[in-house]
């Protein structure tokens, strides 16, 4: 069964066909070419195929494309690129929070998710922010570090826009065919 | 990857039900399917036919009606029961329970119906609603019925359930005393695993002290063996007397997470520390 989507990722309005069994991350890294959530464990334990929906964080794995009909989008790729990255990002940069990097745009988006909500977050509501979010490389303490680094340099930067896709300006629709 | 399937969002508790009549054992009811979805993308699961219930009336959101207690659609994602101020003030052990499911990004998909429904002896909101003495709405062929969640569960992964019938409301009746309530869960890692034990405790102004246990039976239970010893008395002795009652009452199995043995000596532990605090929790103001 196939059905017509439309859906907003990172700003952009995009329509597409996608097959009822289509999950959310195969339709952003198949069919969208959006490769930063990734598929570890496919079974919502790990967290790193974690994006936003409606601003809400979750694990794309577990989620149909269909049921995102009509639903915000944000990805890694909405926060910000290499010459021009997110707070967040900048962040895990300085704080070498990352060593193999599988799990780091998921990390980044749950960072992302917190931030949004509060602002001003403690220690102990980083972790439990990402404790849906699986590292292997043992990395947590830098990768809290640079959350709650983040988190004050936005504080002395003022208010900040909540995540940068939202302040994008009407984009060309994109319509892409899904499905196999 | 998942198996192929036909998906339809279901715009009518009428179409939903007979969408699954239907298609029989090759129909499933979707919520936030973080149970659903993860058993299909296992193959322990192959439907053919998937019905979103997430667009149906009345399956969304928190109501509160004065006198009546609290309307949950059954739908309604565990953050957004967390985080409403009616749950929180009034019902606050279904909160703090609920808190325990998975990981963040589960509990902003997975749902209160959801939970109950697929009837693990180790759903983290059954002991709770047990002690709320919640009713079970559901909607199937013969209309609308309320179930007791009492007479809900009927072994793991079993439930009252009819063909084509699904969980619309969780009713959560008017608690007019004051109670403090606290769920104390075992799991291998602090976030995301199941219980490998669970016991909640709910105390009550008037002296009455509830007990459930949840992962230590075929069904989540409440325990009125260890109620009863704690009517009349609170003392340590009385405490440790309720908590070996739970114990007895437990039936735990062997398996991946923990031995029935370890099962058995932490259901009696945890039964002790959450009665103690429930009691602690009320005389310091309760909720």
């Amino acid at each position: 069964m196939l059905h017509n989507i439309r859906v907003r990722v990172n700003g952009e309005w995009v329509e597409a066909c996608v097959p009822s069994h289509r999950r959310l991350l195969d339709f952003l890294r198949e069919d969208l070419d959006l490769i930063g959530a990734k598929e570890g464990c496919g079974g919502g334990e790990c967290g790193a195929c974690t994006v936003l929906v409606n601003g809400e964080p979750i694990n794309s794995c577990l989620v149909l494309a269909v049921e995102a009909d009509g639903a915000e989008v944000l990805t890694v790729e909405g926060l910000g690129d290499a010459k021009d990255l997110d707070p967040v990002q900048e962040a895990f940069v300085q704080n070498s929070a990352l060593q193999c990097g599988y799990c780091i745009p998921g990390m980044v988006m749950s960072a992302k998710a917190l931030l949004i909500r509060n602002p001003n977050p403690t220690r102990d509501e980083v972790v439990e922010a990402i404790s849906g979010n699986l590292c292997r490389c043992t990395g947590y303490a830098r990768i809290v570090d640079a959350i709650m680094q983040a988190a004050q340099a936005a504080d002395a930067a003022g208010p900040a826009p909540a995540g940068r896709a939202a302040g994008h300006a009407p984009a060309a629709e994109v319509s892409r065919a899904g499905g196999e | 990857m998942l198996l192929p399937f036909d998906y339809v969002r279901a715009r009518s508790r009428e179409e939903a039900v007979d969408l699954a009549l239907r298609a029989g054992a090759d129909g499933k009811f979707l919520a936030g399917g973080t149970d659903l979805l993860v058993r299909m993308h296992d193959r322990q699961l192959r439907p053919q036919m998937v019905i979103d219930l997430k667009g149906v009336s009345g399956l969304q959101g928190v109501s509160c009606c004065d006198g009546e207690g609290l309307v949950i659609g059954a739908a309604t994602p565990l953050n957004r029961l967390i985080r409403d101020e009616a749950v929180r003030s009034k019902y606050g052990l279904l909160a703090e329970a609920a808190h325990t499911v998975g990981s963040l990004q589960i509990r902003n998909r997975a749902s209160l119906g959801g939970n109950i429904s697929n009837a693990s002896p180790a759903a983290d909101t059954a002991p709770a609603l047990l002690l709320y003495e919640a009713e079970i709405v559901t909607w199937g062929a013969s209309g609308r019925r309320e179930i007791p969640v009492g007479e809900f569960f009927k072994g793991p992964g079993a439930t009252a359930l009819a063909e084509g019938e699904f969980v619309s409301q969780i009713r959560l009746p008017v608690l007019k005393e004051r109670s403090y309530g606290v769920y104390l869960k075992l799991g291998r890692t602090s976030a995301v695993d199941l219980a490998i034990a669970s016991v909640a405790a709910l105390a009550l102004e008037g002296g009455e002290v509830r007990i459930a246990l949840g992962a230590v039976a075929p069904t989540p239970i409440r325990v009125k063996e260890a109620e009863a010893i704690l009517r009349s008395r609170k003392d340590e002795g009385a405490i440790r007397e309720a908590a070996a009652a739970a114990r007895r009452r437990a039936a735990p199995i062997s398996d991946i997470r923990a031995s029935k043995e370890y099962r058995l000596e932490m259901t009696e532990v945890l039964a002790a520390r959450a009665i103690e605090q429930a009691l602690a929790g009320l005389a310091a103001g309760g909720r």
